[in-house]
C-alpha cells in the first residue's frame, strides 16, 4: 500500500529554494547599491565595540562602500551557483559573515528597544525588525553554503 | 550542514514572525503599520471595518498562531505546513507594500530604486517567502513519511 502524494511537496521545496537563494541576492545587492547612494550604515557601526575602530582607519563614504562592495560581489557570488557551485560557497561565507555582523547589531545599538509590553521587548520596525529578519537570512546564508558545497563536490567527482 | 540551516531558517523565522506578531499588540506597532495598509489598494478597506488597534491585533493573532504553528514542526508536520501556508501569505502581502506605500525609495539618493531603511525593511521578505515555501515542503514531506510508516506499521500488524 502507498500513500499517494497530495501536493507535490518536492516542487514547492524546488520553488522555495529558487526564492530563498534569488531573494538573497536580490536583498543582498539592492541594499549594497544603497550604501553607494546614501549613508545609513554609520549610526549602528559607530556604536558597535566590535566595529567603531573603523571609522579611525576609513572615512563613513570609505566604509559605506566597502561594506556595498562586499555585499554586492556577496550577491554575485551566491547568484553564480548553478554554474560555479564552489564560488557560490565564497559568497555564502562572506554573507553569513555579514549576517552576524548586522545581529551584533541587535545588541550594541542603542534605541532598538522602544519599550516594553509585559515580558516583551517592543522592537521599533526600524532598525530593530529590520535587523532582526536577518535571523532568517543567515539561516539562508549557511543553506546556501551546504547547498553550494554539495554541489562542488558531485561537480568534482 | 543543511540540517543545522534548516533548523536556524525555520526557527528564525519563528522568532520574527512570533516576535513582530506580539508587537502587534502594542499601540506603536499597530500605527507602525497604519501607512502601510492604508495605502494599500488591496488592504486599505480593512480600516473601515477594523479600528487601527483591532486589525493590529487580529495580525498579530494570526502571526503568533503562524509562528506556534512553524514551530510544532517535529510534532505535527502537517499541521506545521498550514503554518507555513499562512506565512507564504502573510510575505506576499508584505512584498506588495513595496510597490503600494509611498516612501519606499529614499528621497535623499533619487528615489526608487534607492530604497529608504523601509524598504529595505520590506524587500528582505522576498528571501523569507522563499523560507516560508521550503518550510511547507519540508513539513509536507515528513508528515508523508510519518503517514508511510504509520501505514507499514499497521500492514506489519
Amino acid at each position: 500500500m502507498t500513500v499517494e502524494p497530495a501536493v507535490p511537496a518536492h516542487r514547492i521545496a524546488t520553488i522555495g529554494q529558487a526564492v530563498a537563494r534569488y531573494g538573497l541576492v536580490v536583498v543582498l545587492a539592492w541594499i549594497g547599491l544603497g550604501k553607494f547612494v546614501k549613508m545609513e550604515a554609520h549610526v549602528l557601526i559607530e556604536h558597535s565595540p566590535l566595529m567603531s575602530w573603523i571609522y579611525q582607519l576609513l572615512s563613513h563614504h570609505a566604509v559605506a562602500a566597502a561594506l556595498g562592495t562586499a555585499e554586492i560581489v556577496a550577491a554575485a557570488l551566491i547568484a553564480v551557483r548553478p554554474v560555479w557551485p564552489r564560488l557560490s560557497a565564497v559568497g555564502s561565507v562572506m554573507a553569513v559573515v555579514l549576517f552576524l555582523g548586522t545581529l551584533s547589531f541587535l545588541f550594541t545599538t542603542p534605541g532598538l528597544v522602544a519599550g516594553h509590553a509585559g515580558p516583551v521587548p517592543i522592537l521599533g520596525a526600524l532598525p530593530g525588525q529590520f535587523l532582526l529578519k536577518d535571523l532568517v537570512l543567515i539561516g539562508v546564508s549557511i543553506w546556501t553554503l551546504g547547498d553550494a558545497l554539495g554541489g562542488g563536490r558531485s561537480n568534482g567527482s | 550542514m543543511s540540517r543545522i540551516a534548516g533548523h536556524l531558517a525555520r526557527y528564525g523565522l519563528v522568532i520574527v514572525i512570533g516576535w513582530i506578531g506580539l508587537l502587534k499588540f502594542t499601540s506603536y506597532e499597530a500605527q507602525g503599520i497604519q501607512p502601510l495598509v492604508e495605502h494599500s489598494p488591496v488592504m486599505s478597506w480593512l480600516y473601515g471595518v477594523f479600528s487601527v488597534s483591532t486589525f493590529s491585533a487580529l495580525l498579530g493573532v494570526l502571526e503568533v498562531g503562524t509562528a506556534v504553528l512553524l514551530a510544532v514542526r517535529p510534532w505535527w508536520p502537517r499541521t506545521s505546513a498550514v503554518g507555513s501556508l499562512i506565512a507564504v501569505g502573510l510575505f506576499i502581502a508584505t512584498i506588495s507594500f513595496l510597490f503600494t506605500t509611498p516612501g519606499i525609495g529614499e528621497p535623499a539618493a533619487g528615489g526608487f530604486p534607492a530604497l529608504s531603511m523601509t524598504g529595505q525593511f520590506l524587500i528582505k521578505d522576498v528571501a523569507l517567502l522563499g523560507i516560508a515555501a521550503w518550510t511547507l515542503a519540508e513539513a509536507l514531506q515528513a508528515g508523508r513519511a510519518a503517514e508511510r510508516t504509520r501505514v507499514a506499521r499497521r500492514v506489519r500488524v
